[in-house]
């Protein structure tokens, strides 16, 4: 049997599936949508009936469990729990399902897509079921979150009303974030119990309410019913929810979705419940929602909407009544969720009648409809009867133990006074709510004459005198006992223990009685006076509504997230700045600071460089302070390149004369490139560049300022951190130490890396150096030339171009003469450096660039046509590939001869040459050899593709006018801070 | 190295060989053959590629031995959670080659997938490195390659800004990065390897010296920090992603995130395994940081595109959280979130392309009434924006759901639960951000617009790729259990 008990859903499901093949075009013209309604509507029945059938075996308080691994990793299943309280919510459900479908097959007859309302309406029936009827948290989270999805569409329903969309969307905003906090409530009460079914949970409750986390539990738990049960203040969502089509608000917004909550909150009852904590959250949630509701519904002039208040009046009821931990508060609790589903439903089905019939629902424009409408007038009155709590209707007996429950309150001396005469004016409230109800409608003259009702179709009729006469019946029969074991279960369910349920309305004379008595008297006189103390209501603080709340909270969410996208200016200067405050603040957060204080004693200042080496410092800080502060580009170059000349020298006092060595080459070499490029700017845009203030503001130099110097700070403590915390024995200079001579025969230690420790390392940087001048000529020459751009200089202008340097500045013999000398003089140099690289100082990169910056000597002094004929030598794609290709030969001779890759062979010693001093004619001087080719090729390549002339530049051009429209734009800005000027 | 080992550590990096080939081979037919007979050759080769990746990576993931896998000297380390981020790497680069099939200025374009193939490469070997000199090569090669996608579209302004931003801001961050590890190599004395690195930091924590090593952490964490847009460093994301071709967006807020969370994961929970408890709060509030900032302008956003890269930021807060709750329970949650998120996003952007051509309009207004031009566009739409909210019955659910519960099940040393605060904070979270998707789904479902009812037509690449993250979206929303063991053995991995 326990399987079985997934059959309603999949009946309800089913039901979905036929009404949508009814969508289908050949069924839908052939079949009237009031019988396509009969025939879904039978999927409830059967599950209305199969419930009923298995509702008896669970009278006995023995719960019916099904459950399948859903996710055995975390020891999660997908069950079904079925008991009293499931038994009363899944049979309102169905039982009411029924009613709601074959309604709205009338309701909706002559709109032939309403295939998709009914679809809805079904899937929303089989969530709803879901939730009532899931075994453990994770399930009923699903399916709750899919009633909110469901009930989203059948609110916006009514696509073309702008109303119905906000109305839904804030309607699932509402109980989708508050589903979202509920799915966290859940996770942290099943992770506490042990495990997610129900079962475990109800058994835990000693250890719930003992947990450290039992309030966040709670208010989670409270957040997510609250918002789906409407309590105050997240009821703003129900009344707008009122814009769904009529049989969706009788199903959704009375007797089903909006009990969720409750359902939920008296589900966990026994296992949260009995607390302080807990009595607090939902009394005070409960009894502001049921006075704010009882008192907005009383002044609403469309029916829904007062209809909606009401509900939330009721609501707030049930939700007080979880609060109370006594037997008769659980009674309360299943006999007005039943009272008020019966007369709440049949109250919405009319009002759908009544603006089908009439095309309004305004208090203002309806009245005297009992002469078009005897029967509805009858039913109507009745459930009014209910509503408004007076015998001998159902609706009776719930407000009795809702009194009976309040009066037994044993809190404090207010409190205790409190309760009932908040149930008091509620129940007065709510008796006038359901008298204008009926005599504004029906009764009195019409007030709009221009209404012409339409006779309702005999299925619109039936569908609210259901309800109604189960109203009535079980108020007057007399104890219908299968019922009152039903409501006995589910109460003892929410309870937690046995309760009894009587349904006899009648108890004698007592102090409830009593209490309900005044509640009437009270309403009477309201009512009697309706039409002042609504005037009175609807001017009363108008301007105050938490609608407005609503509202106020979302602009304030808006404008705080305006502000924060305002930092997303799109300067990356801006973004990198942020970043750069990140990291300030993580290191803080650290306080990693503190640490650089103690070591830096053991930094050693103090021997006979110290001189040299604070003289190197300001040369190199000096330099490059110049360059921020000296307008000619020119000149900055200079200044940027002496800087890097000051490293040098600091490197040369450490002492590093190798690396020395290679920073001042490069230096020069980075120099050179740069002075080039220069070359190729248009002078206009250097003039200009050179002339413009160095910054318009001073603020933005004092912030420039503080960032350099908040960098600064943070890099001089990175380093500090390294210099002061690292071992101060390095793993790794004793082994080169040791290892160099012997096996490489190397005194230059790292001559003896780069050629060998590295050697595969440098075999493949040169081959990236190589790439690197390829992809500078591939840049700028060669894309230029496949675009169409002008290759060759002006032919008027070769001639000149001879005796002209780069650029076409003239250049004086004396630097010609220079040029000459320098070239065979930088071979010479580059030899030695080949030479006796494993030795000392230099090595083939320096070579290599040595030599390059003599070639780009003559580049500069005779300009790009002249050193292409003096230099007809330098090849540079085949300078690398000979060097490449040399570097592999090379390694391979090592591994023909001296058994491995690279290994080193000296040549001269293995076939007894006679060699200078100091030269071995090695596998080492090979590989630098190669190291020196490949360097000159590429450094050649840049030098001579920036070296290239070119006559004109379109792009600079362009870019020059772009410049000049910015700067007007400027102006005007600057102008802006003191008089407007356009 | 003997033969042997040489041809175990072949084989342990087969599917990296196997795309960089693959990269190789479209790069060169794009130089040989004539531009008008190009057609779609590359995309169809990258996606057989892709696929054939796929089934290796799974044939390895099946025969996985229970010890990790060590090649080439301790560089790479291939266990199942590096399968399992391969396995979200080749699946990402897949359906970005089907999206990318229709694509304006890239579809034909040999370069375009060459490139997409190496940064997934890249991708693979953050994921696999063992080594900081590894993690930097790969994150490099990652990186330029993803520079160069994002400015692809050179005559547009967007892209070619998106290009330069992604690159300047990579740049700078991957420098701080080099900083960091350069500044742990010093410290531990020159080691490289991630295990002997920490077990140096757990010598050093024992003996309390810590505070130097916390320089070098905030720097790395600020690598990872901008690979996985985390706040403050994301602010490149808004920029990149909209400008960047959408396939190439959809990649790198899936393939490269997920590539940054593996690196996050790796090296925090190993690396800096022995300063958690100094790292912990510090990672808790970026996640509580970023998600709170991702969600909130996001809210702001009128583009779609803008609009997701913010709601990524936000995914990364989330993500984030898992990585806090260290442990089992945490790592396999972030390893589920991402591949589920994998499918998710790419999904979104997806459509956003395809509403972008019908429309020629990157607004969310725009995008009304997609749902009668094209309901199943609009389908995959709704599932992918619920799934993004964590809406059941999609996978997106489960990832929250499993990220909260990890945080909530987390205990630090003392036995105390410090994380509860981060879940609220998540959960609150996850509300706004509902607000969002929602908005886009009002737009397309219930708004209405001029010309609404001519139907979209879309290429069947979209389709295709449409149609695979839905069902894996919707199938994982329902059966999420062997997505999850395989994330619970790949955390289990980990150490």
């Amino acid at each position: 049997m326990n399987a079985s008990l997934i059959l309603p859903l999949l009946m309800c499901f089913a039901g979905a599936l036929v009404a949508a093949a009814y969508g289908w075009p050949v069924l839908n013209w052939r079949v009237s949508l009031v019988w396509a309604s009969r025939v879904v509507a039978l999927a409830p029945v059967v599950a209305f009936a199969f419930l009923l059938d298995i509702a008896s075996a669970v009278m006995a308080d023995k719960p019916v469990v099904f459950s399948i691994a859903w996710l055995p990793t975390l020891g999660l299943n997908a069950s079904l729990y079925f008991d009293g309280l499931s038994a009363l919510f899944a049979l309102l459900i169905t039982g009411m399902g029924v009613i709601v479908v074959i309604y709205a097959g009338y309701y909706f007859s002559d709109d032939r897509s309403a295939w998709r309302f009914l679809t809805y309406l079904m899937l929303f029936m089989t969530a709803m079921l879901g939730v009532v009827m899931a075994g453990d948290v994770i399930t009923l989270f699903v399916f709750w979150e899919a009633t909110s999805i469901t009930s989203y569409l059948l609110i916006a329903y009514k696509t073309t009303d702008d109303a119905a969309r906000r109305g839904a969307l804030k309607a699932l905003l509402i109980t989708g974030g508050g589903g979202i906090a509920l799915l966290l409530g859940l996770l942290l009460v099943s992770g506490i119990a042990g495990g997610a079914d129900f079962a475990t949970i109800l058994n835990g409750g000693e250890a719930l309410r003992q947990s450290a986390l039992y309030p966040a539990m709670v208010l989670l738990l409270a957040l997510g019913a609250f918002t789906k049960s409407a309590q105050t203040p997240f009821h703003v969502w129900l009344p707008q929810a009122m814009t769904a089509p009529t049989p969706a608000s009788a199903y959704l917004h009375s007797a089903t979705m909006v009990k969720a909550g409750i359902y939920l909150l008296a589900r966990l009852n026994p296992a949260l419940g009995t607390t302080t904590l807990w009595f607090w959250v939902l009394t005070i949630a409960g009894l502001t929602t049921m006075l704010v509701g009882a008192y907005q519904g009383l002044k609403q002039n469309d029916l829904k909407a007062l209809l909606a208040y009401s509900t939330i009046s009721q609501l707030g009821v049930l939700m007080l009544l979880i609060g109370e931990e006594t037997d008769i508060a659980s009674k309360a609790l299943v006999i007005g969720i039943l009272a008020h589903a019966l007369y709440k439903s049949a109250l919405f089905l009319i009002v759908g009648i009544i603006d089908h019939e009439t095309g309004t629902r305004d208090l203002r424009r309806l009245g005297g409809l009992v002469r078009h409408f005897p029967i509805l007038f009858v039913l109507t009155g009745i459930a009014a009867l209910s509503m408004a709590g007076l015998p001998p209707l159902f609706g009776f007996l719930a407000k009795e133990t809702l009194l009976a429950t309040a009066i037994r309150m044993e809190v404090g001396p207010i409190v205790d006074v409190l309760f009932p005469a908040a149930a008091v004016i509620a129940g007065a409230l709510l008796l006038a709510q359901a008298g204008t109800l009926v005599f504004n409608t029906f009764l009195g003259q019409p007030r709009d004459p221009s209404l012409h009702p339409h006779k309702p179709a005999l299925g619109l009729r039936i569908s609210p005198a259901i309800p109604v006469f189960l109203s009535l019946a079980i108020g007057l029969l007399p104890e219908p006992e299968p019922l009152a074991q039903l409501l006995a279960s589910a109460a003892s369910a929410s309870f937690g223990d046995k309760v009894k349920v009587s349904l006899a309305i009648w108890t004698g004379i007592n102090v409830p009685l009593l209490l309900s008595l005044v509640a009437i008297s009270i309403g009477t006189v309201i009512f009697l006076n309706r039409s002042r103390v609504r005037a009175w209501m609807q001017n009363f603080a108008t301007g105050w509504s938490l609608d407005r709340a609503y509202t106020r909270v979302m602009q304030l969410i808006d404008r705080a997230a305006n502000l924060i996208t305002r930092v997303q200016t799109g300067y990356i200067r801006h973004y990198l700045f942020i970043m750069l405050i990140g990291l300030g603040v993580m290191i803080v957060w650290f306080r990693a600071f503190p640490s650089i204080r103690a070591p830096v004693s053991n930094l050693s200042l103090g021997d006979g460089t110290t001189l040299l080496r604070v003289f190197a410092l300001l040369v190199t800080v000096a330099a490059a302070a110049l360059t921020i502060f000296i307008r000619r580009d020119f000149l900055a170059i200079l200044g940027l390149s002496a800087s890097g000349l000051g490293v040098a020298l600091l490197m040369i006092l450490e002492p590093a004369p190798d690396v020395a060595l290679v920073q001042i080459v490069v230096d020069i070499l980075s120099t050179l490139v740069i002075v080039l490029l220069l070359t190729r700017l248009p002078a206009a845009l250097r003039l200009r560049s050179s002339n413009l203030p160095l910054r318009s503001r001073r603020s933005g130099a004092v912030r420039d300022a503080l960032i350099s110097l908040g960098a600064a700070v943070v890099v001089a403590a990175i380093v500090l951190t390294a210099l002061t915390s690292r071992p101060r024995q390095s793993a790794v200079t004793p082994y080169y130490e040791q290892n160099a001579k012997p096996l490489t025969g190397a005194t230059d230690i790292v001559g003896a890396i780069v050629v060998d420790f590295r050697g595969f390392d440098t075999l493949i940087e040169i081959t990236v150096f190589g790439l690197a001048g390829l992809g500078v000529y591939t840049l700028l020459r060669y894309a230029s030339r496949k675009a169409g751009d002008v290759e060759r200089a002006d032919p008027r202008r070769r001639d000149k171009l001879r005796t002209l340097g780069i650029g076409g500045a003239r250049t004086s013999s004396f630097m010609q003469l220079l040029a000459h000398v320098t070239l065979p003089l930088s071979l010479i140099v580059a030899a030695t450096h080949m030479m006796y690289g494993h030795d000392q100082p230099g090595d083939g990169f320096t070579a290599g660039v040595i030599v390059s910056l003599a070639v780009g000597l003559c580049y500069v002094v005779f300009g790009y046509e002249e050193t292409k004929r003096r230099l007809p030598w330098v090849k540079s794609g085949y300078l690398i590939g000979a060097g490449v290709l040399l570097a592999i030969v090379n390694a391979s001779l090592g591994a023909l001869h001296g058994g491995a890759f690279l290994a080193p062979i000296d040549f001269g010693e293995r076939w007894g040459l006679s060699l200078p001093q100091g030269f071995h004619l090695s596998t080492a001087f090979l590989f630098e050899m190669a190291i020196c080719l490949s360097v000159l090729g590429s450094a050649s390549y840049i030098i001579d593709t920036l070296g290239h002339p070119k006559d004109h530049d379109v792009e600079s051009d362009q870019q020059l006018q772009e410049i000049a429209a910015l700067e007007k734009q400027v102006v005007v800005m600057l102008d802006d801070r003191g008089v407007e000027v356009t | 190295m003997t033969g042997e080992q040489l041809l175990q550590g072949l084989w342990a990096i087969l599917p990296e060989i196997v795309l960089l080939l693959l990269g190789i081979l479209v790069i060169t037919i794009d130089l040989i053959k004539p531009g008008q007979r190009k057609g779609r050759t590359f995309g169809a080769l990258t996606i057989g590629g892709a696929l054939v990746t796929t089934l290796i990576i799974i044939y390895q993931a099946i025969n996985q031995p229970p010890e990790p896998v060590l090649a080439f000297a301790g560089m790479v380390r291939i266990d199942l959670f590096v399968q399992m981020f391969r396995l979200m790497f080749s699946v990402a680069l897949l359906l970005a080659a089907l999206i990318s099939l229709d694509v304006k200025g890239v579809k034909t374009n040999g370069e375009f997938y060459g490139l997409l193939i190496f940064s997934t490469v890249g991708m693979g070997f953050m994921a696999a490195s063992n080594n900081i000199v590894m993690l930097y090569v790969g994150l490099e090669t990652t990186s330029i390659a993803l520079y160069m996608l994002a400015g692809f579209i050179r005559e547009s302004t967007v892209s070619t800004e998106a290009g330069m931003k992604y690159f300047l801001f990579g740049a700078f961050t991957s420098t701080i990065l080099l900083y960091g590890l350069s500044l742990l190599f010093g410290f531990t004395g020159g080691k490289t390897g991630y295990a002997e690195i920490a077990a140096t930091l757990q010598q050093l924590a024992a003996q309390q010296e810590t505070l130097p090593l916390m320089v070098a952490l905030v720097l790395i964490a600020v690598g990872f920090g901008f690979k996985v847009a985390a706040v403050p460093f994301h602010m490149w994301t808004p920029d990149v992603y909209e400008g960047s071709p959408t396939p190439i967006t959809a990649f790198i807020s899936v393939a490269s995130k997920a590539a940054g969370f593996a690196v996050f994961i790796r090296f925090f929970l190993i690396v800096f395994g022995p300063l958690q408890e100094q790292w912990i709060g510090f990672v808790a509030l970026l996640a509580a940081v970023t998600m709170t900032l991702g969600n909130l302008v996001a809210m702001q956003q009128r583009n779609f595109k803008r609009m997701l890269a913010y709601s990524s930021i936000a995914q990364a807060g989330y993500l984030l959280i898992g990585v806090t709750a260290v442990g089992e329970l945490g790592t396999a949650a972030v390893l589920f979130y991402l591949a589920t998120y994998v499918l998710t996003n790419i999904a979104a952007f997806a459509v956003a392309e395809i509403a972008t051509n019908a429309t020629g309009s990157e607004l969310i207004k725009d995008m009304a009434g997609l749902s009668r031009r094209a309901p199943g566009i609009a389908f995959a739409l709704l599932a992918a924006m619920l799934s993004l909210a964590g809406v059941p019955p999609l996978a997106g659910f489960f990832g929250k759901f499993y990220v909260f519960q990890a945080a909530i099940g987390y205990t630090n040393p003392t036995g105390q639960n410090s994380l509860v605060w981060l879940a609220i904070l998540g959960v609150l979270n996850s509300i706004v951000a509902l607000y969002y998707y929602l908005m886009v789904l009002k737009v397309t479902y219930v708004d209405r617009a001029e010309g609404e009812d001519v139907p979209l037509t879309t290429s069947g690449g979209f389709k295709l790729a449409l149609a695979t993250t839905v069902a894996g979206m919707i199938f994982f929303g329902i059966f999420a259990t062997p997505l999850y063991t395989l994330s619970t053995l790949a955390a289990q991995a980990v150490r």
